[in-house]
Formats: structure tokens, C-alpha cells, sequence
């Protein structure tokens, strides 16, 4: 049956209809990720409520497109002016900023298609070949357990995000509370507060994460100067294949980069921000010349844009398999996915479900990462464009599609004030250190967590112990993860608190 | 995105002395200056006591969960705004949470028989913040206040304190116009944003920006504001160029540019009214719909430009 649904994926893939959404997808994903301070999530989200009319499949493989060919996109930005068009492409500036002020802009910029292009092939290769096993482990977990690992997913976020443990946990819960307006899905029990029929449904996650990654990112693109190129930068055709050459004679950074997107992606809240900073140190760590990084090595420029393409893979396993975004992009797909009645979990792996999309999906990720190392390179001398618009141009043009998308979604005026509610609120949580990223777990783990904590107490007839006793309930599993969970919060306390009893 | 002197710098300059005195006011509160932060920590607590209210008003099983988070996002709320006083408050907050457990989970177990590990968590909880308050207060304040990482940045960098940053921001001379603009208001959102940037600097874990001139996000807020008014008076169709039009005069665009920037942003609007939802016309609030450009042009007798003359004529005051 996998088998059957494997074949099916690739003939889904080679429709002429996959072909040109996948095809659109990764180009607008560029184009997205080149303009600085754009980036996957914003990019996703506007496009989000425009898949509506659309058939699931498509509007999924659109929006993975859009994602894998971002991460790329995010580098143009970074080499020609400075100015990482994503934040997973951070670290793609410290080198690859000083080769294009060598006049070594399209060696860099071909270095950065070819190592995308290369990790990302590599890494979903390796998600589709490990798929059965994952397959295998997804469909064995029950209810409890998948309580259990949403909230793994929300502990995570106080390990990955910098700044106090409070912050992170202060922003999953008001995340968690969020999806309690409205009617509560598992039991089906009214939950409107002060009694408005346009709770009824809730507050729109989709329309949350519009604002949170939209309006937001509008409002602090609006307070900012520069990010636009102010002359010509100079790309000659000729770096291209020096870039290219440059790429494959460094397997071994593009393999370990990649590896370690593809890791660090899976964890919840992490990202290729983190993956991307990972990534280069190592590379500067293991490298004979590590005084060379920041004035223009190629090996930097690798390490960095092999893992955030890397990451996307990673990312995908917690999101299709649990509905836990490993990103805020992740997050925004599995909006996506619940939009067009796609729930993330074990039907996403099973052959009489949805396996055959999630196939389809992958493979679209393998050929997108083909599309961006052709369209990466055919286009490289023509990226500067990019850098040249005026972020007074794309402001309001962002907010305009935010405000359209958001009401076509269910032509709900409360989903227009949500999206301004947090805008405003993610503006301000970006700016003091509250861990956006928890706060998107948490609107998006809202449901799955109670859904499974209303059938796991079913199951033990209201019982806790159903997570921490194995003897009556045969439940190992659960055991495990909620030492984990504890491990998790308080383990760095611990240890905090062991160090100084050891000085002491 | 700089702008020069404006109307906007008039105002700030006139609520200038009604943000210090309340600034001052919550600075002998909170025992720091009152930020943007505060603002976003109380919204977090009045929303959550709300929300923990309110779902006291529904049936019993869908109460947990809300209730359950609500009672979260209050006591991370109150911890955070209490930072500088947590050797006190953390006790405090410990002893209070732990008896209303202990009360809840007791209520019940006499009730029902359910409960025991409420009324058990709740005692220990309670015995624990007040036999061993100090270091319980110490560790409520290490959970709050210090940075647990395993991942990304540098936690040895020591982080910069209110003061540093009010002192730096003290020191910085006034070199230009800009600078002396940039400086609105002693007030809060100047001082925020150094302090924000420092705590931003040099992490991996995190989202890095800056931001440069204050009044872009306020402005871009504002004129998000107005566009959702808009959308529920006239309906998104109109409401869609008016924004447009009003961020152009804003960041004064080029005439040429900004009638094409508007021109466009109404072709988008009229594509969703023409292809996604008809309902974007209509205001919400008020159930009006002015005629559509199809209305307007149409040659039919019954939807031609004149019987919407007077609607036409206000459209052209309200322009005027």
C-alpha cells in the first residue's frame, strides 16, 4: 500500500497542474525571500486564504514551493546588500556580503543555489527513504502520547528561545488560550465569550498568523531605514560556475550543513534561524583557516545556505506528524493543511489517508529543489532587481493583500480586527523577546492538545496518571515523554543549580 | 523609511509631559520605567482574568482547558510585571496558587473523591513557598529573569539593565534633527527600542532587527487602523485605495507613483470583489454598499450612474 501511494505521488507530481503551481510556488518564493524583510512565513501567509478556491493538493504544493524557494531567496538579499532577506539567511552576510564587494557577487550567489539545491535534494531524499520507519513510529503512538508530544513541542520552545524561560512559557499559554474561543471542537460545547455569534468559530488561526507574520513584519519593515540597494551591484556571468564548481568540491560542508538543518529543523521553534547559525559555526570550527570567515569565504556561504534549505526537511517531520511546527513557515503550512481539511497526524501517514499527498508533497520538494538550482542560476545576473524595490512600495501593497486574503476566508469582519489585534501584538512580542514562535505552537497545538487530553481522560476516566503510570495502563511511551517535558522545563535549573553547588 | 518633521512629531510633543507623569507613576509601581512591554503584559493579564471569568460560564468539561490556560498566562503576567520584586512576590504567588489549588483539589475530593492530586500538588505547593520562601523567591526570580539557553547565543555577555541603556541613551549626543526627533518622548518607545536592540544583539536563537525610526510601526498601526474602519463603514473595496492613497501622502510618494500605487491596489480589490467575495464591497457596520465601478459604468437604465447622483456627490464632499 505505501508502495501504491508512492506511485501515486509521482503521478500526481507530473501533472501539468502540480507542474505549474510547484513551478509558481518556488518563483514567488524567491522573489518573496529576495525582498528584504520579506521572508517564508510572510510570504505564505499572504498566499494562504488565496488557496482557497483551490484543490488541497495544489494549494499544498504551492505553498511548499513558495517555502523551499524562500529559504534560497533569502540569500540575494544577504549577498548583494547586506540585508538578510530571511533571518535563516543571517549568516549567508558574513561572507557572502564580502565577496560581493570582491565583485564576487554571482560566485556567491551561485554557491548559494547549488548548496540549497543540493541539501534540500539530499535531505528529502533521505525523509522519503527513512518514511517507512517514520510511518511505522507515527501510526504507534496513541492519543495520550500525541498529548504528550504537542507538549514536548511547547516545552521545547523554553530550551530553543533566548531570554527568560517565563517569556516562553507566558506566550504558549496565551497562544493555548487563543484556541479556546469559540466552540471546543473535541466536545463540541459552546465557548463563546460575551455570547457573539462571530466567535462562534473562533478566532481564525490563520487570520492570527497574518497578522503575527504580516502585519508585524510591516510594522517593523515600516520603522526601518535601508534594506534597498542604493547602486548598481556588478554580477558577472562568469562567477556562476565558479560557483558552482566551488559548491560540489565541498561535499562534505554541504552534507554536514545539511545534516544539521535537517536536525535542528525538527526540533519545535528552532528553525533554520538557529540551523543557520549552527551550520556556520561548524564550519568555522572545523575549518584549517577559521580567520578567513567574514571576509568573503565560500565555505561560510555553503555552511549557511545548505542547512536553512536543509532545514525545511526537518521541519516538515513534527508538522505532518504531530501538527508541532518546526518553524513559523511549518506553521503556516499546517494552516494550510487544516484549511483544506488536511489534519496533520497518523492519517497524513496512512495509506488509505492522505499518504499519498504527503508523498506528493515531498516530491514536490525534490523537484522545487531542481527548479531553484535552475532558476537560481539562470537568474542570478538578474537578482538585483530584487534589491532595488522600495519597501514604501510593498507595505502597503502586503497589508492590502493581508486585509483581502483575511476577509475571504470566511468573510468574517472579526478576522480583520484579529489581524490587526496581533499584528500589533506580534510587533511588540518580536520586540521584547516574547518567543513569537510558542506563541504559534500554541495557537496551533491549541486543539490537538485538547483534543487528545479530553480522549486520553476518557481513556483513563479522568485520570492523570495515565501519562506517569505504565503498570496500569501499559502506556511506556508516555512515561518517557513526560520525563522528557520535565527534563526539559527544569532540567536547565538543575543544572544551573548542580554547577553552583559543585563551585560552591 | 525617514521621515522629516511632521504632524505626528506636534502631537508627541503636545502628550509628551502626560507620558512622563505617567511613566513616572508606574516607574515608583513597577520599580523600572513603564514600556511598551508593560502595556503587553497587562493586556496578557486583563485578557487572561477575563477569559478565566468567563469560562466559568460554561459546562463543566469545557471549562478545563481555558481555564487552565488562563490561569497560566495570569501567573506568568503577574511575574513578569513583578521582576523586580519577585523575592517577595514569588513567595507570595507560590502561597496563594498552592492554597487555591489545595482549596479546589479539597472541594472536590469531598465532593466527588476526585481531586487528590490537586489537593496534593496544592499543600506542597504552599508548604514549599512559605517554609522555604527565600529560596523559593530566588528560584521564581532565576526562572523569570535569567536567560536558559542551550541553543544560539552567548549567555556569558552580561545583559544590559535598564539603567545602562537609560544612561547610554543619556550620553549619546544630539547630532542632528533626526536624532533630537528620534529621542520623542523620553517617552517610552525610544528608550524600549535601545533596550530591545541590546537584548536583541548577538543572538542566534531569536529574530534580530532593528528599528530605526519609531514612528513607521506607530503610523503603519495607525493607517491599519483606519483601513479596518474604513472596511467596516464602506466595505474593502473603497477602503482599499483610500488606505493606499493615505500611506502614499505619508511616505509623500512621488504623484505619478501613488496614483499608480492606488490604481492598482484598486484593480487587486476589485479582483477579489470580482473573483473571491462579493462581500468585501459592503461595510459591515453599517450595511452600506456604495455602487461598484460595474455600477457605475453600466449602461442599463436600472444600474446606470444617475439614480446614485446623491451617493455620487457625497463620495465627491467626502473626497473634497
Amino acid at each position: 500500500m505505501t508502495v501504491e501511494s508512492f506511485v501515486g505521488a509521482i503521478e500526481m507530481l507530473l501533472t501539468a497542474e502540480t507542474m505549474i503551481w510547484l513551478l509558481a510556488g518556488v518563483i514567488i518564493g524567491i522573489i518573496v525571500g529576495g525582498l528584504p524583510g520579506l521572508g517564508p512565513p510572510l510570504g505564505m501567509a499572504i498566499i494562504l486564504p488565496l488557496t482557497l478556491p483551490m484543490e488541497a493538493s495544489s494549494a499544498i504544493i504551492l505553498l511548499v514551493g513558495v517555502y523551499s524557494g524562500s529559504m534560497y531567496g533569502g540569500s540575494i538579499a544577504a549577498v548583494l546588500i547586506n540585508t538578510p532577506g530571511v533571518s535563516s539567511s543571517a549568516a549567508t552576510m558574513f561572507d557572502g556580503y564580502p565577496m560581493s564587494k570582491q565583485g564576487r557577487a554571482a560566485t556567491a550567489l551561485a554557491i548559494s543555489a547549488t548548496a540549497s539545491a543540493i541539501a534540500g535534494l539530499f535531505t528529502i531524499t533521505a525523509l522519503i527513504l527513512f518514511s517507512p520507519g517514520l510511518i511505522q513510529m507515527v501510526l504507534a503512538v496513541g492519543t495520550p502520547e500525541r498529548f504528550l508530544v504537542a507538549i514536548l513541542g511547547l516545552a521545547m520552545i523554553t530550551v530553543v528561545t533566548k531570554g527568560s524561560a517565563a517569556k516562553g512559557l507566558l506566550a504558549g499559554a496565551a497562544g493555548l488560550l487563543v484556541t479556546t474561543v469559540g466552540v471546543a471542537q473535541p466536545i463540541s460545547l459552546d465557548r463563546r465569550y460575551a455570547e457573539s455569534l462571530y466567535l462562534y468559530d473562533g478566532i481564525d488561526f490563520v487570520a492570527v498568523l497574518i497578522g503575527l507574520f504580516a502585519i508585524a513584519e510591516m510594522m517593523k519593515l515600516a520603522g526601518q531605514k535601508g534594506g534597498i540597494a542604493e547602486g548598481d551591484v556588478e554580477i558577472d556571468k562568469a562567477g556562476i560556475k565558479e560557483g558552482v564548481v566551488t559548491t560540489l568540491k565541498h561535499p562534505v560542508t554541504v552534507f554536514k550543513s545539511a545534516n544539521i538543518g535537517l536536525i535542528v529543523g525538527a526540533i519545535p521553534g528552532a528553525g533554520a534561524t538557529v540551523s543557520n547559525f549552527v551550520a556556520y559555526t561548524e564550519a568555522v570550527r572545523s575549518s584549517k583557516d577559521p580567520d578567513s570567515f567574514g571576509s568573503g569565504n565560500e565555505v561560510g556561504v555553503i555552511a549557511s545556505e545548505a542547512s536553512n534549505n536543509g532545514t525545511v526537511a526537518g521541519s516538515l517531520v513534527p508538522a505532518i506528524s504531530f501538527g508541532i511546527p518546526g518553524s513559523s513557515s511549518t506553521a503556516v503550512l499546517i494552516g494550510g493543511l487544516l484549511m483544506h481539511g488536511l489534519r496533520p497526524g497518523p492519517s497524513m501517514f496512512d495509506p488509505s489517508g492522505e499518504l499519498q499527498l504527503t508523498y506528493t508533497l515531498l516530491l514536490a520538494l525534490l523537484v522545487g529543489n531542481v527548479v531553484i538550482l535552475i532558476v537560481g542560476l539562470s537568474m542570478v545576473t538578474r537578482l538585483s532587481y530584487l534589491t532595488k524595490i522600495d519597501t514604501n512600495y510593498i507595505i502597503p501593497m502586503v497589508v492590502v493583500l493581508s486585509f483581502l486574503g483575511t476577509y475571504a476566508l470566511r468573510g468574517n469582519p472579526i478576522d480583520v480586527l484579529t489581524i490587526i489585534v496581533f499584528g500589533v501584538i506580534g510587533f511588540y512580542m518580536v520586540r521584547y523577546n516574547y518567543s513569537v514562535i510558542a506563541f504559534v505552537l500554541g495557537v496551533v497545538l491549541g486543539d490537538i492538545a485538547e483534543g487528545n487530553l479530553y480522549t486520553a481522560m476518557q481513556l483513563s476516566d479522568g485520570s492523570f496518571m495515565i501519562f506517569v503510570n505504565p503498570f496500569e495502563y501499559g502506556r511506556w511511551l508516555s512515561l518517557v515523554l513526560s520525563i522528557l517535558i520535565v527534563l526539559l522545563i527544569f532540567g536547565p535549573y538543575v543544572k544551573q543549580w548542580w554547577e553552583r553547588h559543585q563551585s560552591a | 523609511m525617514d521621515q522629516e518633521h511632521t504632524a505626528l512629531d506636534a502631537v508627541s510633543q503636545r502628550i509628551r509631559p502626560v507620558l512622563a507623569t505617567i511613566a513616572d507613576g508606574g516607574e515608583k509601581v513597577l520599580g523600572e520605567r513603564p514600556t511598551m512591554e508593560h502595556v503587553l503584559l497587562v493586556l496578557f493579564l486583563i485578557t487572561g482574568v477575563y477569559m478565566y471569568l468567563g469560562a466559568s460560564e460554561f459546562a463543566p468539561a469545557a471549562q478545563r482547558f481555558p481555564q487552565l490556560m488562563a490561569g497560566a498566562t495570569v501567573v506568568f503576567s503577574v511575574l513578569l510585571l513583578a521582576r523586580n520584586y519577585l523575592t517577595v512576590v514569588g513567595p507570595l504567588a507560590g502561597a496563594l496558587l498552592g492554597g487555591y489549588f489545595a482549596y479546589v483539589g479539597g472541594s472536590a475530593f469531598v465532593d466527588t473523591g476526585d481531586g487528590l492530586f490537586y489537593l496534593i500538588s496544592g499543600v506542597v505547593l504552599f508548604v514549599v513557598a512559605i517554609v522555604f520562601r527565600e529560596r523559593f523567591g530566588a528560584a521564581v526570580e532565576s526562572f523569570v529573569a535569567e536567560p536558559v539557553q542551550v541553543m544560539g547565543g552567548d549567555d556569558s555577555q552580561p545583559k544590559q539593565t535598564d539603567e545602562d541603556a537609560d544612561t547610554t541613551l543619556e550620553e549619546e549626543p544630539e547630532s542632528d534633527a533626526d536624532s533630537t526627533e528620534e529621542r520623542t518622548a523620553d517617552t517610552s518607545e525610544s528608550k524600549t527600542d535601545e533596550e530591545a536592540e541590546s537584548e536583541d544583539e548577538g543572538s542566534a536563537a531569536m529574530y534580530v532587527y532593528e528599528i530605526d525610526d519609531p514612528r513607521g510601526p506607530i503610523v503603519t498601526g495607525a493607517l491599519c487602523t483606519v483601513y479596518m474602519l474604513l472596511t467596516f463603514s464602506i466595505g474593502m473595496l473603497y477602503a482599499t485605495p483610500i488606505f493606499v492613497a493615505l500611506w502614499t501622502l505619508w511616505v509623500r510618494m512621488d504623484v505619478l507613483k501613488a496614483v499608480a500605487m492606488v490604481v492598482l491596489s484598486f484593480m487587486i480589490s476589485q479582483a477579489f470583489y470580482d473573483f473571491v467575495e462579493r462581500d468585501v464591497a459592503r461595510g459591515w457596520l453599517t450595511g452600506w454598499q456604495p455602487p461598484t465601478p460595474a455600477d457605475l459604468l453600466s449602461v442599463s437604465p436600472h444600474t446606470n450612474l444617475f439614480p446614485h447622483a446623491i451617493e455620487l456627490l457625497q463620495w465627491g464632499v467626502l473626497l473634497g
